[in-house]
């Protein structure tokens, strides 16, 4: 069997008897044992060493022990590295102070051996307990992310439906959603939604649209009907004042008829061959909020080589610069004239690029979908 | 002084033990100093520091009385009376010096 890395413990006191006995006391026991005579340098250990535990002095000169762990919680590197406090019978009051601060225990002086090996020993196991129900969620959290990444169609999948995407969630359940309809051999649907919320109820949500929208995008419908139906059972799932906003562009390739259904949703971008891009605005409530929802929609007549950006307001808006998506799509129109020579494929990741500074992040989740006809 | 018997107490080996009643008898009177200087200036702080770190530290090696005497000083530093603190830092250093003897002897 191989041999397993020993715990790393910390032990801080200014009185050099005491670090010499817990390391003698520890290091029998197969810790690695590190030691810091105050508190500067016991911060640059915890920093540096990330020890699985610490024993800390409250009564230090200068920097005292108190302040340590201050700085300890703080700290996102070593805000989770237990800390227990070493201190004198009579301390009642420091006992407590500790606790306040984030301490797991105390063990008084003079030391016991035993009960300081007991007490380093069970929160030792407390802590790898912690940390594995922390990987744990964490690698749910991620199960999630792929299974909601496995529902957002793939361009080749899909090759008659000539379209490129973007997509970045920021957190592991992303908020934006996509999906591609063969409604028929000539008739395809292109579907963008962003639902209010980045959580775990909003993938299981995207799950329950990708159904709604199979069941409900089919030939016998109008594109405006389906966006109802849609609406209509959208409004009795969702809870909690959730909604969504979203764009339905439903294309006939054989008739050049283009259909543009907004439900609250940043303008799509429509680029003629050879021609300037315009913006195509369309007003509409928002879906899942009302049961009289009335949706926009566009009709235009298109040509091959036309394209069609859908995205989401991630692409356009701007906490921090506060631009709105309404404002923020003209703002793009440039932007969308210098990636005209990029394939359809690559449009919306050249598009992204144009407008994103490298490591300029978007501050939202952003899907971008480039549709040719 | 049994030193087999303290150390044994705190688990460790003999070897270990007079290293670490080597290591005390320095900083305490190191701490001492340190303690006297403060009975000098008249400031409690020092004082009350100094005899809480000799407090600790013998208590810890199992020396009960160096770390009772030292327990009484802190004490008396935190009322603020500092003479009877100097008959005590007397008593402290000679009980250092029998650690030192003790040690001397084997």
């Amino acid at each position: 069997m191989e041999a397993t890395q020993p715990f790393t413990i910390l032990a801080v006191d200014d009185n050099p008897v005491n670090l010499t006995l817990m390391k003698m006391i520890l290091s029998k026991e197969g810790y690695r044992v590190i030691t810091a005579p105050g508190g500067p340098r016991a911060r640059a250990l915890s920093v540096a060493e990330k020890p699985d535990l610490i024993l800390l002095d409250i009564q230090m000169p200068g920097e005292d022990g108190f302040e340590v762990i201050r700085f300890l919680k703080e700290n996102p590197a070593t805000g989770g590295i237990p800390v227990i406090f070493l201190t004198s019978e009579k301390e009642i009051d420091s006992k407590l102070k500790g606790f306040d601060l984030g301490a797991v225990d105390y063990i008084t002086k003079p030391f016991n051996r035993r009960e300081m090996l007991a007490r380093v020993g069970i929160h030792l196991k407390l802590s790898i307990a912690t940390n594995s129900l922390i990987a744990e969620q964490a690698r749910k959290l991620r199960q999630i992310t792929e299974a909601q990444n496995a529902m957002l169609p793939l361009a080749e999948e899909f090759p008659n439906a000539r379209f490129g995407v973007y997509y970045k969630a920021l957190e592991e359940a992303g908020g934006d959603f996509y999906d591609i309809l063969e409604i028929s051999d000539q008739i395809t649907g292109y579907f963008v939604a962003d639902f209010s919320g980045h959580d775990i109820k909003t993938s299981y949500m995207t799950a329950a649209l990708k159904a709604l929208l199979a069941q409900n995008c089919s030939p016998v419908y109008s594109p405006l009907e389906s966006m109802k139906m849609i609406n209509d059972v959208l409004v009795e799932i969702l809870t909690d004042g959730k909604y969504l906003t979203a764009c339905y562009v439903w294309l006939n390739r054989s008739t050049g008829r283009l259909r543009i259904i907004s439900a609250g949703h940043p303008p799509v971008v429509h680029i003629p061959k050879g021609k300037d891009p315009e913006v195509i605005r369309v007003d509409g409530d928002i879906l899942g909020m009302f049961t009289d929802a009335r949706f926009g929609i566009h009709r235009i007549r298109v040509a091959p080589g036309d394209r069609l950006f859908i995205y989401s307001d991630g692409l356009v808006e701007s906490v921090k610069q506060k631009i709105p998506w309404a404002t923020g799509a003209e703002s793009l129109v440039e932007k969308f004239k210098e990636i005209r020579a990029v394939p359809y494929g690559d449009a919306p990741v050249a598009l992204m690029e144009t407008i994103f500074d490298k490591g300029d992040v978007p501050e939202d989740d952003v899907v971008v979908l480039c549709v040719e006809v | 002084m049994d030193f087999k018997a303290m150390a044994s107490n705190l688990g460790i080996g003999e070897a270990d033990f007079l290293e670490l009643a080597a290591l005390l008898v320095v900083t305490s009177l190191s701490d001492l100093a340190a303690l006297e200087k403060g009975l000098a200036q008249g400031s409690p702080d020092p004082i009350a520091h100094a005899a809480h770190s000799i407090k600790g530290a013998a208590g810890n090696l199992g020396f009960a009385d160096i770390a009772a005497i030292a327990s009484e000083m802190e004490t008396l530093a935190g009322k603020g009376e500092f003479d009877p603190i100097n008959a005590r830092a007397n008593a402290l250093r000679q009980g250092l010096d029998a650690i030192n003897m003790a040690m001397d002897r084997r």
